[in-house]
């Protein structure tokens, strides 16, 4: 049977019974792909034709062996077909959401384009009405809601932006810490900032980073923004450092834990999407424009939610290996 | 004392009223053209402070507009204003000597004026 060839026998074996009454036995495997996948077998008592003979009936079994392996190959041909499908699907629809929005980015910059000069003529003679015309209170006021609101919404254009066209970062060598420290400072200075209280955990020994100072400075305010904001302006948020091994390529990874409660886990999926916002004022790019900063830069940023407590952002940015400059760097 | 004239380059008419009312207020003389050849042609038969140029036109943009008028003349003085910064990273930017992002809040452009071309005499009162 190892043979893969149908086996033919006579006197074999006594019945279980334990009778003398020899039987024939005919058995052919059924095999798809060079696998065996099991056998028929047809036992005759001795007084019935001997297998040997029945040519018959073993070029029935022979058909009908091969008419179950070709189902079952079918079978199997198929369960492997719908697999594939599904990942072709799978892509397809990971492809369609890229160019979605990719079209989208397109769109907006467009838009961005257009929207730009009427905001500017309507913001720009809204304060010179209010500089040539004699206002009370109340419609100074309305003037300057309209110059505030033509504000923010030239910056949220600036952000959409600075978003959809790229600009190619400007590597240097440097610090994580420092360049942690260095945001923390920036944002410091800003209000609300004094009721947060930053834990730090710094690995002092890690190697340096190739990286766009301003651009990675750019993710850390933007995370830890998101953080202040989750957290109602009030909460600790622990900081720490360490070097990562992922795939056999060296990684800073920079984990930000705040205590703002967490978010709703349907809204993991979409943390990260352009135009994504659960706050009332926000544009909805912050968060967008850090995956897109740190994945040009051959890193990644992690979400882990923990509802009810808060949420950890991890992100990794490639570094050298330890060994090439690490000691060097520490001073 | 001369007035300081400038050249105001932009393709939308709002903007052009606007930034030479704004523009005028501070004391400055502002001639307009709505596109590049225009104010090559422009800058080719008088002599300009400086130039503001708009950026996105159509026919010829400013960037093209820019490298022309500085053949013409490449001590005048340029200014390249444009809706969004996206143009600074453009090496044929570069050769402007300021690059200004259009805003409702013309103080950014007026100091880059002030700082190019100088105060001009004492701001004209407007009835």
């Amino acid at each position: 049977m190892r043979l893969k060839q149908p086996v033919s026998r006579t006197d074999c074996a006594s019945s279980p019974k334990g009778d003398a009454a020899s039987l024939s036995l005919f058995s052919v495997p059924v095999i798809t792909r060079d696998r065996i996948l099991g056998t028929i077998t047809l036992c005759r008592k001795r007084e019935q034709k001997d297998m040997a003979d029945d040519q018959e009936d073993r070029y029935l079994l022979n058909t009908i062996a091969t008419y179950i392996s070709s189902g079952l190959e079918n079978a199997l041909l198929n369960i492997k077909l719908r697999d594939a499908l599904k990942e072709l699907g799978d892509a397809q629809r990971r492809l369609i959401e890229t160019e979605k929005l990719r079209s989208l980015g397109e769109m907006t910059a467009n838009i961005a384009h257009e929207i730009k000069n009427p905001l500017v003529v309507i913001g720009g003679f809204t304060k010179r009405l209010a500089k040539r015309s004699h206002l009370d209170n109340s419609e100074g006021k309305y003037v300057d809601i309209i110059t505030k609101e033509v504000a923010r919404l030239e910056s949220i254009l600036n952000e959409v932006l600075n978003y959809v066209e790229d600009s190619s970062p400007l590597f240097e060598l440097c610090n994580i810490n420092d360049l942690l420290d260095e945001s923390l400072y920036l944002l410091s200075s800003d209000k609300g900032w004094e009721n947060v209280l930053v834990n730090k955990t710094y690995d002092k020994g890690l190697p340096p980073l190739m990286c766009d100072v301003q651009q990675i400075k750019q993710v850390f305010i933007n995370i830890l923004m998101n953080s202040f904001e989750a957290m109602h302006g009030q909460g600790t948020i622990a900081i720490g450092t360490e070097a990562a091994t992922l795939d056999d390529k060296s990684f800073v990874a920079v984990s930000l834990k705040d205590t703002g409660g967490g978010v709703q886990s349907s809204f993991l999926d979409n943390i990260f999407n352009p135009f994504f916002t659960t706050k009332d004022r926000g544009s909805g790019l912050g968060l967008a424009i850090s995956k897109k900063i740190v994945t040009h830069h051959g890193g990644d940023i992690e979400v882990q939610n923990t509802p009810g407590e808060g949420v950890t952002f991890v992100v990794y940015l490639p570094s050298k290996k330890s060994d090439e400059r690490g000691e060097a760097w520490n001073r | 004392m001369e007035p300081i004239r400038i050249l105001l380059v932009d393709d939308e008419e709002h903007i052009r009223l606007l930034f030479k009312e704004e523009l005028e207020e501070e004391g400055y003389l502002i001639d307009l053209a709505s596109n590049g050849f225009e104010a090559i042609e422009k800058v080719r038969g008088e002599r300009f402070d400086l130039v503001v140029l708009d950026i996105k036109m159509p026919g010829m943009d400013g960037i093209q507009a820019l490298s022309e008028i500085k053949k013409l003349d490449k001590d005048q003085p340029v200014i390249l204003c444009s809706a969004y910064g996206e143009f600074k990273q453009d090496f044929s930017s570069w050769v402007s000597d300021a690059y200004v992002v259009k805003s409702a809040d013309t103080r950014e452009l007026k100091d880059a004026i002030r700082r190019i071309v100088g105060q001009p005499r004492p701001a004209r009162e407007n009835s």
